[in-house]
């Protein structure tokens, strides 16, 4: 079950819908955890999220009128904030960032494909693995992000960011390496 | 598309990130951008104006430099202004900003403006439901006091302080700020000024010292708080004094009751809470129940039931408890038998239906549904097959369907299995 009850959203949403502060505050605070931990993972850090949640949040409730109320709102409001968060990343990708294979090189190179048990990344505390993913290239984070959490396809990623299905998936295999590679001395570290 | 082991475990950590204290840094620039006259081109631009604004003033009236208002630094700030601002506000010390509220500002002759600070009377409030607009009732003999006027209809009034010296300069200096947010205990209430300043520091109850634009103060005591804003401006010093009242928030007083139906399935749970000015809501888990005092109708179990209250200040309050409601219709239906004429478990009944209303009771064959047994009786199975006569055999399953009323006219449907031992 979401965080309201269906008649209380519907009330929420009116209450946006008419600029009511006491609705949008209601919102943005039963909300702001979960979306920032979303904002985090495609951020670089705290202050890029939170800008990207403030961006997200005021299209929200600038854009209020355009939710029907077909699916949950707290739905709604979450693909808001993924698309400012890829929006923020296509912004910065005109910048000159760490490339693909700079950050390959930094972290060590691919990691060969083995057989390992991955259970035990279960251990690993949950602000290191988010430390991790917010340490990948801009390029490899959104597209990790995408697909494992937000469940997009290749060929849906790459329409979303103008890029192919191959590199798609090669930057998907390499985000994946690369965050293997830097929780490896967590990893070592519980393993002994 | 493939999610192998190790996509799904970073998937559930990163899923499990949601315990972020909301910021109420990023809600103000938010609020500021929708609402406010400080979104982030308005902010460019009244900050423009205000500055134009000063200079023209200062210059004209009081034969000085224009002040050193920098737009250019607003635009830079942006978005992160506020996290510039929470920054600011860590670095602030008592010791570098040593300001003694009990001696007069020295100000020069020529430029001083001093504040009444004599009168404490406790305005009259009243505040609409969301808490959108307010009517304050200022204090009456305050020359330049003034009660602040909150959410949203920032004060529009008053908002010059006039030098006290009649003989100065006919002039005004437009310093003034306003407050928005809710006027209760511990919600958080933002200060504002766009005045041009080159430091502006506040106040709050003579202690709190707070530096910037924009501050927010949250009071956890109700009463009459004051809030001092001291602006330096071109190695001037001037402070704008106001008050401003908290309320307390409702704290009612909850009455819950089980009243117990006799061969009903629910039980009746009245809630009542007072005082009755209070406007409440009443819910069970997070699904409202009710406006107003009544009952509710639930079956045995635990349940959560909370109380939110909004008093006449419009203060908001919730209150949780736990009630465990107990007894009601108790039924036992057997889920085997075993139909060998040993005397006993022979026969196959419900126990407990003999207190109900009315009840309807039917044994299907589980292989093709055919209907074995059926009765509106106090009426036991015995494992007869009704249209064969045959016996049931050991192994064998049935599945029972019993509708039942209640004696609250409650309708109720069950079914599982029966076996045969």
């Amino acid at each position: 079950m979401g965080l309201w009850h269906r008649h209380e959203e519907l009330q929420l949403v009116e209450g946006c819908k008419n600029q009511s502060r006491v609705s949008q505050q209601e919102v943005f605070s039963k909300l702001y955890g979960r979306l920032f931990g979303i904002c985090m993972r495609y951020a670089d850090d705290s202050e890029e999220a939170k800008d990207i949640l403030q961006n997200a949040f005021i299209k929200v409730f600038n854009g209020i009128d355009n939710y029907k109320g077909d699916g949950s709102f707290e739905g709604w409001i979450k693909r808001i904030v993924v698309n400012t968060a890829i929006d923020n990343y296509r912004r910065k990708k005109v910048k000159p960032v760490v490339t693909d294979t700079d950050l390959t090189d930094r972290v060590g190179g691919a990691m060969e494909a083995e057989e390992e048990d991955e259970s035990i990344y279960s251990q690993i505390p949950i602000s290191e693995v988010m430390d991790a993913v917010q340490k990948l290239s801009p390029a490899y984070k959104t597209i990790f992000n995408l697909y494992v959490l937000e469940g997009h396809n290749h060929n849906e990623i790459a329409e979303m960011l103008n890029i192919s299905v191959g590199t798609s998936k090669s930057n998907l295999s390499k985000a994946r390496q690369n965050l293997k590679k830097m929780l490896q001395p967590l990893v070592d570290r519980l393993s002994q | 598309m493939t999610m192998n082991k190790f996509d799904k475990i970073i998937a559930d950590k990163l899923n499990q990130a949601s315990d972020y204290p909301a910021d109420v840094t990023v809600w103000k620039s938010i609020e500021n951008n929708l609402h406010g006259s400080t979104s982030l081109n308005n902010q460019f631009k009244s900050s423009l104006y205000a500055g134009i604004a000063a200079s023209l003033l200062f210059g004209a009236l009081f034969s000085i430099n224009s002040p050193s208002n920098k737009p250019s630094d607003k635009i830079k700030d942006g978005m992160s202004e506020s996290s510039q601002f929470t920054e600011e506000q860590s670095n602030i010390s008592q010791s570098n900003h040593s300001i003694d509220l009990h001696k007069e500002f020295k100000l020069q002759e020529e430029h001083k403006i001093a504040f009444s600070s004599s009168k404490k009377q406790v305005s009259s409030g009243k505040v609409t439901h969301d808490n959108i607009e307010q009517q304050m009732t200022p204090s009456s003999d305050e020359e330049v006091e003034k009660k602040l006027d909150l959410i949203g209809n920032n004060a529009s009034e008053n908002k010059t302080a006039k030098p006290t010296d009649s003989s100065e300069n006919n002039t005004s200096v437009a310093f003034d700020f306003t407050a928005s947010g809710i006027q209760c205990i511990d919600e958080v209430i933002y200060f504002e000024t766009n005045s041009p300043a080159d430091n502006i520091e506040w106040i709050f109850d003579g202690s709190h010292l707070k530096q910037g634009a924009s501050v927010n103060q949250l009071f956890t005591t109700e009463g009459v708080h004051e809030v001092v804003m001291l602006v330096e401006q071109n190695d001037q010093q001037y402070s704008v004094r106001k008050e401003i009242e908290i309320y307390s928030k409702p704290q009612p007083i909850i009455d819950i009751e089980i009243r117990e139906n006799n061969g009903c399935f629910k039980q009746e749970v009245a809630f009542k809470a007072s005082p009755e000015h209070n406007s409440y809501d009443w819910y069970i888990a997070q699904t409202k129940v009710s406006s107003a005092n009544g009952f509710v109708s639930l079956e045995s179990g635990s349940y959560n039931l909370s109380l939110t209250a909004v008093n006449e200040y419009g203060c908001f309050a919730k209150h949780s408890q736990l009630v465990t409601v107990e007894g009601g219709l108790e039924l036992y239906i057997p889920s085997s038998f075993t139909p060998n004429n040993d005397g006993q478990n022979d026969v196959w009944f419900p126990k407990g239906l003999e207190n109900t209303s009315h009840f309807e009771i039917k044994v299907f064959r589980i292989q093709d549904r055919s209907l074995v047994f059926e009765t509106s009786d106090l009426n036991p199975w015995d494992g007869t097959l009704s249209k064969t006569a045959e016996q049931a055999q050991r192994g064998d399953k049935f599945i029972y369907e019993i509708i039942i009323e209640d004696n609250c006219s409650d309708t109720k449907k069950l079914s599982d299995m029966i076996t045969v031992l």
